[in-house]
């Protein structure tokens, strides 16, 4: 991707057409729902905005002597009345269905895309974390915007209604609505400053969460407990969340001030304009009143506009423009994919030149390197944290596009392969691994969605991570819920979830590159023992599993040994490749490595000599 | 009418109520004074118009009704974004002093079980969660909706007052009839049964379902295994249930619709009527017809207010936390004594027929008759398959929980004899899913607070000096905030001991302190962790056997019983499990024995 790109991708897409594509959107998932809400909507604005004109009816047949006019203005009152009633409770319905259906297409909408970027750099961004922290609050009211502007077309149409009834009894009343100018300003005006406090402040929020996520849940219960930090934590969360108050708070004052000053101005107009009709014009009592009557109606339509116009400005369109953005971000992640995937891999996967520096940082995690992973090898990284290694790994699996350089798969570039469909390729487990809450037999089966609920394969992987004692040890087996904040579920071990993570890893039963990150630490001796042993004889068998590339990171060297190429990283270059034989020969860095840890055992060995 | 009383009833709303006031006083007084004012205001101006109109019509002073309509007029308009404001602030305040409660009920029991407890967990979901705008618009929102809602009913009914000057009757028929829809429609209102298992079920996989597809923790592994489209399906299937269970419950019926029209329409055609026949009489002059048929109109918002749905959304989480404070307490208590624990142990720690099973698993026993001493300033190792219950003997010497049967003793004192406090400042713990805290390095080391200097040398011990300025935020959501590795964590994780034993931590409890960190790495520090630990009593559970072998003792542990006990010379002279374990992790090296005797050599 180009930096200029890049640029683009920084800052928000305008508002109007991003607000565009939001009601579009909703029209795509619920056109009749949206059709009637809005035209009932309208409807519901009439009888109201009529109401100030059988006032002044009433007026005139009083003053004039008009028994009949009376009657009908008092009718027209007490229907004005009901039908308004009536048709807001009927529209709200309506509404509230509408709404109902198009949050769940919203909400999976931001879901979906969010889920299906192919890279993971949005998670890891700062800028952009904070700016998906707050749409995904935003996707609630997301689905308020379509009332929110039904309501604002409804009030319009009010609007004009009553500006029409005051222009009846003199055209310069007109200029009445001059005097909103001020209020609309401030209300277009004032919810982007407040938008704008709480992104400031969004770092502290984010905060506030993580000390109050820290006090609150079991697993960092342990050492919040005996380090003695509880108070502390109650105290620096609150510090932390009074810094994003402090910034917000002060921004709703100042919008309440300049929304008082705004109002102040229409105030005076108003009463201008009834100073205006009752002596200049000489208008009749009828006339005053529905001066009197319609201009208070117009600063409540008004006052009502500018409230739900700043309520889109403020969530709506600000919404809107992170969901556009987020639309873009995941067009411009999608690939120009025109290659389809190896059915097998023929010679291997090469690195040519490739260098890596996370996005937004300037150093190079991986520099200049140049790797050949030929088929049906299993190749072990090994290097010192922070070596580039998981990096690496990360890039096989597509999580990022190298900044220069190409991945080669059986010599056509891996950048034009598509990820989904590269990654259905893959398998494998990761030292960070997720602790995927569901019944044992899902949270192994996730490993391969098709299969997920088929017995047969999730005991097969269970088997192959040797999980076994895993499922035995769960009181329904296989069926036992998983995370002891669900019904029936239990916790399981650290060790256990990374068993089962592995089994996850090991339900493709035919990937073409399987990629292990430390998935063992955890584990004992003799399981991991057993595994690899079991994983050996399994890579030697026929079939597509004979040309898989099974790429490990570990650090322990009486795993690593077994691998038929090994790979030394250091400050992010490879700087040995070659089997454990080559690499003892050449005494370089792998050996020194090799023999610090190797002297941890055969210290015994020589004693016993 | 009714329902209105049956509602303030209920006391989560009152309680919500008095948390307001509890949060910030000051903002609550002033959101309820500005919310009775713009309650009011209404009303005043019906009056004020029909002064004016009065005044027209006599061709009299226009000066003083005009300066009421103006007054009462423009603050109509200004108190309402200025009740927005204090509303906002207060629901943000009344947030944030929830949090601290529920924070504080959290942290301030010793034990852990309430943190673990199925019972709690539904109201634990509820109240961590509600202000994140999930389940329902945050307080700060709600509180207007709240506001709007009360400001309405009180209009109403004061605009009905109005109405009593022209017919004692009217405020009766016109008022009752606009409630009336209110009890007529009841059903239609607030969904009464959200409560149930179906519906929290529903929430709580819809909730999980997105979190995995948009948090960072599940991203890479939602994208290796292609879980996208899977994952948003489901969120869709639970979300849509959810829905549907509230339309069903909060739908329009038709015949209490049609009822409550038939008695609008009713009210309202004799009220106007009433008033019309009146003016043809000439019994009713244009500046009270004016006023009351204003407060009739005005009526009418009797209907639009009320208690908001979105009070009820904000009341039950409300609830939820109190509750909690109430009931978390007892789960994680533990039983204490007086006694200091200063200096000790002096002679030896010791486990004596310890039984224990989680609170929340109490079918599963996990240690079993656990015996075993570990001589004070020695250091023990404890090895074990996966589950064997080697964490758990960490977590009961942190006094997190209670055995259930045995004691864990101190030179011959029931831990439980001990100031819970007193106790764990002498202990200190890396547990394998240690805190990453997302603050400054310092921080991170020393969480209690240290001088640098200690923070430093333990550091620098840990291997990890120089990863980072002491002010650097350990995680890349922060302005000038750095990612480290998982072996750098680890570092961090045990300088954080470290530090703990220079300022005065006797006992030393390592889980898996290795397992993340390279070659290099583990060989050179371990010498060194156990160097600082010399004199302190430390534990160390683990899988590396070249980890395990520098201890003065180990233990293996299986099943929740010790099998082995004793020097790594010892257990490898025994032959059981011990050497069948450390023989399989050491063979691989012992296999090439011409590369190995050279690197022999190597090392001189």
């Amino acid at each position: 991707m180009s930096s200029a790109n890049d640029h683009d991708l920084d800052s928000l897409p305008a508002a109007l057409p991003s607000m565009w594509r939001a009601v579009k959107r909703g029209f795509a998932a619920e056109p009749a729902l949206l059709a009637i809400a809005f035209v009932l909507s309208l409807l519901a604005a009439l009888p109201d905005a009529l109401m100030a004109l059988w006032l002044k009816f009433l007026a005139d047949g009083l003053l004039g002597g008009m028994p009949t006019l009376v009657i009908a203005a008092a009718a027209g009152l007490a229907v004005s009345a009901t039908l308004t009633w009536v048709l807001r409770v009927v529209s709200d319905r309506t509404q509230r269905r509408f709404r109902d259906r198009v949050t769940i297409a919203l909400e999976s909408h931001v879901a979906e895309l969010q889920a299906s970027v192919v890279t993971v750099e949005h998670h890891e961004r700062p800028d952009y974390l904070d700016r998906l922290a707050i749409l995904r609050d935003q996707v609630f009211v997301l689905d308020h915007m379509y009332m929110s502007l039904f309501t604002t077309c409804g009030w319009i149409l009010r609007l004009t209604v009553t500006i029409v009834l005051l222009v009846s009894i003199h055209p310069a009343l007109a200029a009445l609505a001059l005097f909103a100018v001020p209020t609309v300003a401030t209300s277009s005006w004032r919810p982007a400053v407040e938008r704008a406090a709480e992104e400031a402040g969004a770092q502290a929020q984010r905060l506030a969460r993580h000390l109050f996520d820290t006090a609150t849940t079991a697993p960092p219960g342990k050492e919040v407990r005996v380090a003695g930090i509880g108070e502390r934590l109650v105290r620096d969360r609150r510090a932390a969340w009074e810094r994003w108050y402090g910034r917000v708070a002060r921004a709703r004052w100042g919008s309440a001030a300049w929304h008082t000053a705004g109002w102040a101005v229409f105030g005076v107009g108003y009463v201008g304009a009834v100073v205006f009709v009752s002596t200049a014009i000489d208008a009749s009592p009828g006339e005053v009143l529905l001066v009197l009557a319609a201009g208070s109606r117009l600063s409540a339509y008004i006052s009502a506009t500018v409230g739900e116009i700043g309520f889109l400005r403020g969530i709506w369109m600000d919404g809107s423009k992170r969901l556009a953005w987020l639309e873009d971000y995941a067009a411009a992640k999608a690939e120009a994919a025109d290659l389809p995937v190896p059915e097998v891999i023929g010679e291997g996967i090469s690195l040519s030149n490739v260098s890596f520096a996370y996005p937004g940082t300037d150093k190079l995690v991986l520099k200049d390197v140049d790797l050949d992973l030929p088929a049906g090898t299993v190749v072990a990284l090994v290097g010192e944290n922070g070596a580039g290694k998981t990096t690496l790994v990360k890039l096989l699996a597509k999580m990022y596009e190298p900044v220069a350089g190409r991945i080669l798969v059986d010599g056509e570039e891996l950048a034009r392969m598509p990820a989904p469909a590269w990654r259905q390729r893959l398998a494998g487990a990761f030292q960070d691994f997720f602790r995927f809450e569901f019944a044992a037999q899902r949270t192994v089966g996730l490993g391969d969605v098709p299969r997920a609920g088929e017995r047969a394969p999730v005991e097969t992987a269970v088997g192959r991570a040797g999980a076994e004692d895993v499922v035995a040890a769960l009181t329904d087996g296989l069926d036992t819920q998983l995370g002891p904040t669900w019904p029936n579920g239990v916790e399981v071990s650290f060790g256990q979830w990374q068993k089962l993570s592995l089994a996850r890893g090991f339900m493709r039963d035919e990937p073409l590159l399987l990629v292990l990150d430390e998935p063992t630490a955890a584990l004992d001796a003799e399981t991991e023992h057993a595994l690899f042993e079991r994983y050996a004889d399994a890579a030697k068998s026929g079939g597509a599993a004979r040309r898989r590339i099974t790429l490990l990171v570990s650090h322990r060297f009486s795993t690593v040994r077994m691998a038929d190429l090994i790979v030394v990283m250091d400050g992010a270059r490879v700087v040995e490749v070659g089997s454990h034989d080559e690499l003892m020969a050449a005494g370089g860095q792998y050996a020194e490595l090799y023999a610090i840890q190797a002297a941890a055992y055969q210290q015994r060995f020589l004693d016993g000599r | 009418m009714l329902s209105v009383l049956e509602r303030l009833r209920a006391r989560d709303e009152l309680r919500l109520i008095r948390v307001l006031y509890r949060a910030d006083p000051a903002l609550a007084g002033l959101w309820w004074t500005l919310l009775v004012a713009r309650g009011l205001l209404p009303a005043l101006f019906a009056i004020a118009m029909g002064l004016l109109i009065g005044a027209v019509q006599a061709d009299g002073d226009l000066v003083a009704p005009l300066a009421v309509v103006g007054t009462v007029f423009v603050l109509v308009q200004v108190l309402s974004p200025v009740h927005q404001a204090v509303g906002a602030n207060l629901g943000d305040r009344t947030a944030a002093w929830l949090y601290d409660q529920l924070t504080l009920a959290c942290v301030s029991p010793p034990g852990m079980a309430h943190l673990e407890d199925p019972e709690l967990t539904n109201d634990i979901t509820m109240a961590r969660d509600f202000d994140l705008g999930i389940s329902g618009p945050p307080l700060s929102i709600s509180m207007d909706f709240i506001a709007s809602g009360l400001v309405e009913l009180l209009a109403g009914l004061a605009s009905a007052a109005v109405l009593a000057a022209y017919a004692w009757w009217a405020p009766l028929l016109l008022g009752g009839a606009w409630l009336a829809t209110h009890w007529l429609l009841r059903e239609s209102g607030v969904w009464k049964d959200r409560n149930t298992e179906v519906v929290r079920d529903a929430q709580r996989h819809a909730d999980y379902a997105y979190r995995l597809a948009v948090d960072a923790p599940s991203s890479k592994e939602l994208r290796l295994f292609g879980l996208a489209g899977w994952t948003v399906e489901r969120f869709r299937r639970h979300r849509r249930k959810l829905h549907d269970l509230r339309w069903q419950a909060t739908r329009l019926r038709e015949r209490p619709m049609a009822s409550s029209i038939a008695i609008v329409t009713l009210a309202n055609a004799v009220v106007f009527a009433a008033m019309a026949l009146d003016v043809n009489a000439g019994d009713l002059a244009l500046d009270r017809l004016v006023m009351f048929a204003s407060a009739a109109i005005a009526t009418s918002m009797i209907a639009f207010g009320g208690l908001s749905w979105a009070l009820d959304g904000a009341a039950a989480p409300a609830a939820a936390v109190l509750r909690l404070h109430g009931s978390m307490a007892p789960k994680g208590a533990l039983t204490t004594g007086p006694r200091s624990a200063n200096d000790l142990p002096a002679r030896e720690i010791r486990f004596r027929n310890v039984e224990f099973s989680y609170p929340a698993t109490p079918d599963e026993t996990v240690l079993d008759g656990f015996d075993l001493t570990v001589p004070a300033g020695s250091s023990l190792a404890i090895v074990g398959r996966n589950g064997a219950g080697k964490t758990t003997l960490a977590k009961l010497l942190c006094r997190l929980y209670e055995p259930r049967g045995g004691a864990v003793e101190v030179d011959g004192v029931d831990l439980r004899e001990f100031a819970v406090d007193s106790w764990r400042r002498r202990v200190t713990a890396v547990f394998q899913d240690f805190v990453r805290f997302e603050l400054p390095l310092r921080d991170n080391v020393a969480p209690a607070g240290a001088p640098d200097d200690v923070v430093r040398a333990a550091l620098t011990k840990a291997g990890a000096a120089g990863l980072a300025d002491l002010d650097t935020t350990l995680s890349r959501g922060y302005d000038g905030g750095t990612d480290l590795s998982g072996g750098q964590w680890q570092r961090i994780a045990l300088a954080r001991a470290l530090a703990a034993v220079r300022l005065g931590a006797g006992i030393v409890l390592l889980d898996e302190p290795t397992a993340q960190l390279d070659v290099r790495g583990e060989a050179e520090i371990f010498d060194r962790i156990l160097e600082e630990t010399r004199n302190a009593t430390t534990i160390l559970i683990s899988h590396r056997f070249s980890t395990v072998r520098h201890a003065d003792r180990i233990c293996v542990l299986e099943q929740g019983r010790v099998v082995e006990l004793g020097t790594h010379d010892e257990l490898m002279a025994l032959g059981g499990r011990y050497q069948t374990m450390f023989d399989l992790q050491a063979q691989r090296f012992e296999q090439g024995e011409t590369s190995a005797g050279e690197e022999l050599d190597v090392l001189g």
